[in-house]
């Protein structure tokens, strides 16, 4: 992990956790997931609103409805199963590899083990068609002010939870250090001023 | 076939169109049955059971994802000819889809079989 982005990113970690947290399904951690208003619109069942921005840790993806690649699978860098188009979204953003997903393709109608079918996108280029009103795309729009943050995986097993809050508790105990030490030393002069005084 | 286990079937310019399971990239058709196996080996149900290998197809640059693309299957019920095959001038065929079929049993690191060939599609 970086810790120079992690800290970076620090202060909006912890206002989003405690401003705006959302029970992770199927994972039981609790994750910071921003939506913004217009993503409101988009229901939790696999219908798609045009426009919608789903933002997850300050990547803001738009979706286009019943829009798909026609070659799809010429710009695919991996595929999973999703229940939701949201979390095709978060796929996308917790993909870890030397090149980035930039996009999704969603297929609701394509069920698979977990979901539906999700493609995972390294490109954009290529043409596109409007026949399957059960596709969708996101495109990634823009990465905020918070791409700093970008780097902040969220773990896939067990295993990885105790690693991640492993981390956390050690930047909460290193946080908290930095902010007594200098506390701590000014205590101790304004002591050591008095019993000079006396 | 794969040093990971198990043994594959080649069926050369040929693609089995469905049944999607995970997507990786291989050098060549080898290396894809390679990945299948391992695939199963922390597989606990939707187990790989082919694959398909599209050479005209490479993935974005990079040494992880270098090769080309190679879809684990785990429905075989659609193997189709690969439609957009033609020859070169020296008339070798350059057909870009190949596909294997993993045969029963599924590959466990107990029963590793090692079997190399090379095949050349």
């Amino acid at each position: 992990m970086r810790w120079d982005f992690f800290l970076l990113g620090l202060p909006h970690l912890l206002s989003s956790i405690s401003h705006n947290v959302d029970q992770w399904p199927g994972r039981g951690t609790l994750a910071p997931i921003q939506h913004s208003h217009q993503s409101n619109l988009l229901k939790r069942q696999n219908s798609c609103s045009n426009g919608s921005l789903t933002t997850y840790f300050g990547q803001t993806f738009v979706a286009a409805c019943g829009l798909e690649y026609s070659e799809v699978n010429q710009i695919a860098v991996q595929i999973t199963f999703t229940p939701t188009y949201e979390k095709c979204v978060l796929a996308c953003i917790e993909f870890e590899s030397t090149v980035d997903c930039i996009a999704v393709q969603y297929s609701a109608g394509t069920p698979g083990p977990g979901g539906n079918l999700c493609y995972l996108l390294w490109s954009t280029d290529g043409p596109k068609d409007d026949q399957s009103p059960d596709v969708s795309i996101g495109v990634l729009q823009s990465n905020g002010s918070e791409a700093a943050m970008v780097n902040i995986r969220f773990p896939s097993n067990n295993t990885s939870n105790f690693r991640f809050l492993g981390s956390q508790m050690r930047l909460f105990f290193s946080s908290t250090i930095q902010l007594y030490v200098p506390l701590r030393r000014k205590l101790h002069s304004d002591l050591f001023a008095r019993l000079q005084s006396r | 076939m794969s040093p990971f286990g198990g043994n594959y079937t080649v069926t050369c310019s040929h693609d089995y169109n469905h049944g999607d399971v995970y997507l990786t990239f291989a050098a060549n058709i080898l290396e894809c049955c390679d990945h299948c196996s391992r695939y199963n080996l922390n597989a606990t149900d939707n187990f790989c059971l082919g694959v398909s290998i599209d050479i005209s197809t490479p993935g974005p640059s990079g040494a992880e994802l270098s090769g080309f693309e190679c879809w684990l299957k785990s429905n075989l019920s659609t193997l189709e000819a690969y439609q957009n095959s033609s020859s070169n001038s020296t008339g070798v065929t350059t057909t870009a889809i190949h596909a294997a079929m993993l045969n029963a049993p599924l590959p466990t690191p107990v029963t590793v079989q090692v079997r190399v060939k090379r095949f050349i599609c």
